[in-house]
């Protein structure tokens, strides 16, 4: 399944991190280092194996198991908060 | 036996506040403010008041539209502290998209510097130390931001230590505290300062510095550069004002960081924090 950044999420890029926020809730959230570049990644649409690869190829020193139970939490953590959305 | 009411205003406040059974908390509540023009209250009557305080058996209970329930407190100096909260509240209330960052503020030459609050790191002690230096002390604990300019706003309200005061702290800060000594019970004791050494309710300057303080005797004490993401959410974690969508609140901080000289001060004793902001910003003397 392909999941892309939701629509009219506030998106601000300060340093290497992510700020956004939910208008609709006003939640705010923030995603520093490999979450900010996976958000950004977002922007088209992207599954699971995609995000992986592009991590692994982003900080190659790191463990691939690691980056993919990480993954796998961060795109629970923004379907769970409906700041991605599945593509038909 | 019926309790008398006394109905006052404060600064700009939308109505009155009101003290049944405890007008006596009014001495100590204008002893620790400066600016907010507390006075009868000559409003209209149909105003329904912001904030009650009632003596109600032993205990000084206090209701508002803030508070869920009404909260007692035994000790005057402790309902007015936690009155203080609401107050705050209430003027924030007065303007539209005003912010307000947990946290001490202070003005040095190079302009407004503000220490976003963090658990137990001596911002009290530290505004109490740059007051005694001649700092222009805006805040201990809470800071208003202005909607159009970002600027900060004192909230004119005493520096109140936490007690005991640590036995490290230096005899020149010791006697400063004793000298100035304002209401207190075993917690706490506020500091009185001159008018000179505080900026009343309302002063503005514009924001020039952000410095997380860190206390840490481990390491010789540094002013270091903090990247701004950091800055950007620590202070985001130190708003509390609900008047402002979370989308603004973020771009007024972001804005607020670009602008200002950002910092981490680490340091062991109120003396060298004291020392390393004074040489980093500048005193600027009290008049």
């Amino acid at each position: 399944m392909h999941y892309k950044q939701s629509k009219g999420i506030v998106i601000r890029r300060v340093d290497d991190s992510v700020f956004l926020v939910k208008p609709e809730t006003d939640a705010l959230f923030q995603l520093d280092g490999p979450g900010s570049v996976l958000w950004l990644a977002l922007a088209d649409p992207l599954d699971t194996d995609e995000a992986i690869k592009l991590l692994l190829i982003a900080f190659p020193d790191a463990d691939a198991q690691t980056v993919a139970r990480d993954v796998d939490a961060l795109f629970k953590d923004l379907k769970d908060h409906h700041l991605i959305e599945a593509m038909e | 036996m019926n309790k008398r009411s006394i109905y006052l205003s404060f600064a700009d406040l939308r109505g009155p506040v009101v003290l049944t059974g405890c007008a006596d908390l009014s001495g100590i509540i204008g002893q620790l403010l400066r600016g907010w023009n507390i006075a009868p209250y000559e409003g209209p009557h149909d105003v329904e008041p912001v904030i009650c305080i009632e003596k109600i058996g032993t205990q000084f209970v206090r209701s508002s539209r803030w508070l869920d329930q009404p909260v007692g407190f035994e000790d005057p100096v402790d309902a007015v502290c936690d009155f203080f909260v609401d107050l705050i509240k209430a003027y924030l209330d007065t303007a539209t998209g005003m912010m307000c960052l947990h946290g001490a503020a202070a003005r040095f030459n190079d302009g407004l510097v503000i220490f976003p609050s963090t658990y137990r790191s001596g911002k009290s002690t530290l505004s109490v130390e740059l007051a005694r230096r001649g700092v222009h002390i805006f805040s201990d604990d809470v800071l208003p931001i202005e909607n159009n300019r970002n600027f900060g706003v004192a909230p004119g309200i005493l520096p109140r230590l936490r007690r005991p005061i640590p036995d490290q702290t230096g005899s020149a800060f010791l006697n400063f505290a004793k000298s100035r000594l304002s209401a207190a019970n075993e917690r706490y004791q506020y500091i009185d300062l001159h008018n000179h050494e505080i900026a009343p309710l309302g002063e503005t300057a514009p924001i020039s510095g952000i410095v997380l303080l860190e206390r840490d005797d481990t390491f010789a004490p540094e002013l270091r550069h903090a990247k701004e993401s950091d800055i950007v959410k620590n202070i985001i974690l130190r708003n509390f004002s609900k008047n402002v969508a979370a989308a603004d609140v973020l771009d007024r901080l972001i804005e607020i960081s670009w602008q200002a000289d950002t910092h981490i001060l680490r340091y062991a004793t109120v003396e060298q924090a004291a020392d390393l902001l004074c040489e980093r910003f500048g005193v600027r003397m009290s008049a």
